[in-house]
């Protein structure tokens, strides 16, 4: 027997009206045949709800949605007496009871047409601070000690404003060559979060993994950094769980460059000595994906 | 249900059908090399440290064109190490063994190749030479190892013939 999930992949198939009481299979005819009848077709659309031939509109269960608005067609409501229903004071989105998914779409999705619950990840926030490029020297990596104009961010992560500590977070990193386009996929790392929901990164342009043991040495690798074109794209996912059990995923992007890679013009020098800048995106948190 | 009980003849015949079930299906179930030459590529590979395998690639005139250095994380039937790295400094070590200096040629900068990076607890470091370009790709797995996980000796003059 067919299944829905297999019938709603079917080019060039429509469906009648579900039999909700008996959950049999529906009548299936071809799409051709719909000019022949009067029959209300409904059609799997949006999330794979169906969508009324008459109206155009999507069934959520609860409500009806208007893709060509982006907004249902009736305020949320709930079984249960309510000022707001599924309003939190911390989302001013959710004030709003004709958006989908408190306007976040890309979030999840509207099983029903309610405002779904907070999601397990909805609280816990992800932060990196930007400190200027340096020239770090003999700094700690898995293949030896390097040194190279860089940073030691401070990635902080916290649900409902208290830190997650003790956390492993899996560290897994892609970055780009901007300059010649290449991709480079590293391996994964992990790190552990301290009692403040902190852990160290670093992000370097390793120039030499040869000690630099002098004054000297650093400032002829800060030196020949000026003019050595550097400029790499990082795009990372920091997977850890949460102390309420939340498995949770941070992705962003970070840039460490001393040139623009479209002009091949220098970034000017900064109080540090080196022309180097880092910069990210915010991080986005979003549940792990399931296997 | 009685059975009939076999003379002397029809039990050396019974012994003997039993022996040729017994060897064709052993030759069903077990592989040999050449069964497996067969169905799969063929690829060659040294070990040269215990756990720690080279698997080179080779160009049309039957010289090395890559190497890849791997430690197996199959240790014995009752142990993996799922998180097995190679010393940076045993990696050093491994890399003079297998392109000496002079083999290397000069180096073509003093510094690292532009490619290199390190993000938090990965890294890839290369250095390029005359005639190869190493590269060492890191990963560290905090409070239990850090290392190389992967070394990648090339010789961009060499065109490899396959894909491995």
């Amino acid at each position: 027997m067919l299944s829905r999930s297999q019938l709603e992949g079917a080019p060039g198939l429509a469906f009648e009206t579900w039999d909700t009481a008996t959950m049999a299979v529906p009548f299936v005819r071809r799409a051709s045949a719909r000019a022949e009848t009067n029959t209300s077709f409904w059609w799997p659309r949006f999330t794979g709800k169906e969508r009324d031939a008459e109206s155009g509109n999507d069934y959520f269960g609860a409500r009806y949605y208007s893709s060509s608005m982006g907004r249902f067609l009736s305020p949320d409501w709930s079984a249960k007496m309510m000022p707001v229903p599924y309003a939190r004071m911390d989302n001013p989105q959710t004030l709003n009871l004709y958006a989908y998914l408190r306007n976040n779409p890309l979030a999840g999705v509207d099983a029903d047409g309610h405002c779904p619950p907070d999601g397990p990840c909805d609280k816990v926030k992800v932060t990196i601070d930007q400190p200027k490029p340096e020239m770090k020297t003999n700094e700690k990596s898995a293949s030896g000690p390097v040194s190279g104009p860089g940073v030691q961010t401070t990635v902080t992560i916290t649900e409902n404003g208290k830190p997650v500590s003790g956390a492993t977070v899996k560290e897994s990193p892609k970055s780009t060559d901007n300059i010649t386009g290449e991709p480079v996929k590293a391996p994964a790392g992990t790190a552990t979060t301290s009692s403040q929901g902190t852990f160290k990164d670093n992000v370097i342009a390793p120039m030499t993994n040869t000690p630099v043991t002098t004054p000297e040495q650093k400032a002829q690798l800060t030196s020949a950094s000026l003019d050595a074109p550097y400029s790499h794209t990082v795009e990372n996912t920091f997977s850890f769980t949460t102390s309420s059990g939340a498995a949770c995923q941070a992705t962003f992007s970070e840039t460490l460059q001393n040139v623009n890679p479209d002009t091949m013009k220098f970034n000017d020098t900064n109080s540090n000595g080196v022309n180097f800048t880092y910069t990210h995106t915010d991080p986005v948190v979003s549940p792990q994906p399931q296997n | 249900m009685r059975f009939a009980r076999l003379n002397s003849a029809q039990f050396r015949f019974a012994a003997f059908g039993l022996l040729v079930v017994i060897f064709a299906s052993a030759g069903a179930i077990g592989q040999t090399e050449e069964q497996l030459g067969a169905k799969f590529k063929r690829i060659s590979a040294f070990e040269i440290r215990p756990g720690i395998e080279v698997f080179p690639t080779f160009a049309a005139d039957g010289n090395v064109c890559r190497l890849v250095v791997e430690k197996r994380q199959y240790i014995n039937p009752a142990s993996a190490d799922f998180d097995s790295v190679i010393p940076s400094s045993l990696a050093t070590l491994l890399v003079d063994e297998l392109v000496p200096e002079k083999e290397r040629g000069k180096p073509l900068s003093p510094y690292l190749s532009s490619e290199s990076f390190v993000a938090g607890g990965a890294s890839f470091l290369k250095k390029d030479y005359e005639n190869v370009s190493v590269g060492m790709y890191g990963s560290t797995v905090e409070g239990r190892t850090s290392g190389v996980s992967v070394i990648v000796i090339s010789w961009p003059k060499r065109k490899c013939i396959s894909s491995q």
